[in-house]
């Protein structure tokens, strides 16, 4: 009896994502009014917390410093660089117009505590310096930007609406690959960015529960200004996810956050499953500690965001327990195979195929038309087989979790970044 | 988190409570499975606590408002 209602229970796993899934598909496709106050001119502030990233910072750079925007600059914050780093900042900042571009350099060993030090110390320089004196924080925002991004051209024009209603915090873009042609993986990670911010994203701007992503992350400086605690660190944590951690302060402290689906911000994609799956033990990792933030979603965050915050935040526990049941499929499978070999007939019927086919592969079609959306040239039907390779491409995370709670469970914080290529 | 659609990607093992115990393995699949259950009831029994205290702190905040 005991052994039956467990085995109910872990199906009870998969219709609870399920329904959870469909639910924030059917809000996706809501259209979205938003408020709107009085437009003003703002001072966009474009931050790249950088260490080693001369591969990739002149590209993206170029980008920013040729947006069709009026007021902006960008601020390379080079966290001790071990390479040119500097030197193309410099650089852009020479053939950019005065100002446009500026780089501030942080020296260890007060460097290379994390991505969330190294934004802070920005915050620090930008007011330190003078660059913002005059400005009222209100109309001042702040993105972050990896140094592989590379922002649409139209990224100010569409994000700056989200601001003029004065309760936005900050506001989220798109995030797509620029390498997705270059393979199969590239091309599922481009994938699941879509899905993500054209599903889970926008589901929750109704939901009041946005996420912050760390790249193509305009943030209201105000905003920032209300999360800086009595200590006077800076907004950003030191956690493995600050950005995860920062969104939902922000929303704790009344801010609303936003979804952007007009304009996208299209990084390097990892083109090695290994590097893939270390990167995203060390999202999960930091999704782990996140648990810290529940008290905060109890006593602060309105109750419809709260709860999907609390289902967000112990999504890793899903994980973890789902890995269990491929796991659980694939052992029945082959003791089936040697059970039918000895009995001389197949003992499998059908349904062992159809079922899972039905529960695993069914999200695959939405997935397939919401990512054909957006990239018109492949086709529905090329979609829809990819969707397929993309529900398997899924399970990375089943390992990326058990390695990053391994690594949560033996004390280990330090984590060497993504490396570009 | 990225990895959300995975949650409604596994492969569940439904078809299990009606396969023969005597197959190599199925003991082992089933206690794989009854593992994620017992997860997972865990889990709930968490998430209704979490609930719970929301839903006081919500009647604690409405009552200092009126």
């Amino acid at each position: 009896m005991i052994g039956e209602v467990l085995l109910w229970a872990a199906i009870a796993i998969i219709v609870m994502a399920g329904c959870y899934n469909t639910t924030l598909f059917v809000l996706s496709r809501r259209r979205m009014r938003r408020g709107r106050g009085p437009r003003r001119p703002r001072l966009y502030v474009f931050l790249l917390a950088c260490l080693n990233e001369e591969r990739v910072l002149g590209e993206s750079l170029a980008r920013i410093t040729a947006l069709p925007a009026g007021n902006f600059m960008a601020l390379v914050i080079d966290d001790a660089s071990d390479d040119g780093t500097a030197a193309i900042a410099r650089a852009a900042a020479e053939r950019a117009a005065p100002g446009k571009v500026q780089l501030l350099q942080r020296h260890l060993p007060n460097a290379r505590k994390g991505k969330g030090a190294a934004l802070n110390a920005g915050i620090r320089h930008l007011r330190l310096s003078g660059l913002l004196d005059g400005y009222d924080p209100s109309e001042v925002i702040v993105c972050v930007v990896d140094a592989d991004g590379r922002l649409d051209q139209h990224v100010v024009q569409a994000v700056d609406p989200y601001f003029d209603d004065p309760r936005t915090g900050g506001t989220q873009i798109g995030v797509r690959m620029y390498n997705r042609d270059k393979g199969l993986l590239a091309r599922l990670q481009d994938m699941e960015f879509v899905i993500y911010g054209d599903i889970f994203q926008s589901a929750r701007r109704y939901i009041g529960s946005v996420g912050m992503g760390g790249n193509g992350q305009f943030m209201r400086l105000a905003a920032l200004d209300s999360l800086i605690g009595p200590d006077g660190g800076g907004p950003w944590s030191d956690s493995l996810t600050e950005d995860l951690d920062l969104g939902v302060r922000l929303i704790a402290r009344g801010w609303v956050n936003q979804h952007c689906t007009h304009a996208a911000v299209s990084q390097q994609a990892v083109l090695d499953v290994r590097r893939l799956v270390r990167q995203r033990s060390r999202w999960f990792q930091g999704h782990l500690q996140s648990a810290g933030l529940v008290p905060l979603i109890l006593r602060e965050v309105p109750t419809r965001a709260a709860v999907d915050l609390l289902y967000h935040l112990s999504s890793p526990v899903l994980i973890l327990l789902t890995s269990l049941l491929p796991l659980s499929f694939l052992v029945a499978l082959g003791g089936t195979v040697v059970g039918s070999v000895e009995a001389g007939h197949a003992l499998i019927s059908p349904w062992w195929v159809l079922g899972p086919y039905v529960l695993s592969f069914t999200a695959a079609y939405i997935y397939a038309f919401v990512y054909s959306r957006r990239e018109k040239g492949l086709g529905l039907l090329r979609a829809v087989l990819l969707s397929h390779v993309f529900i398997l491409y899924g399970y990375i995370w089943f390992a990326a979790g058990w390695w990053g709670l391994w690594r949560m469970l033996t004390g280990k914080q330090t984590w060497l970044k993504t490396a570009r290529t | 988190m990225y990895g959300k659609p995975v949650l409604g990607t596994v492969l569940p093992m439904a078809g299990l409570t009606a396969a023969p115990k005597v197959l190599p393995g199925l003991p082992f699949a089933q206690g794989l499975q009854e593992a994620a259950g017992a997860g997972f009831l865990l889990y709930c029994a968490t998430a209704i606590a979490m609930l719970s205290i929301k839903l006081w702190f919500r009647l604690r905040n409405t009552g200092e408002r009126s």
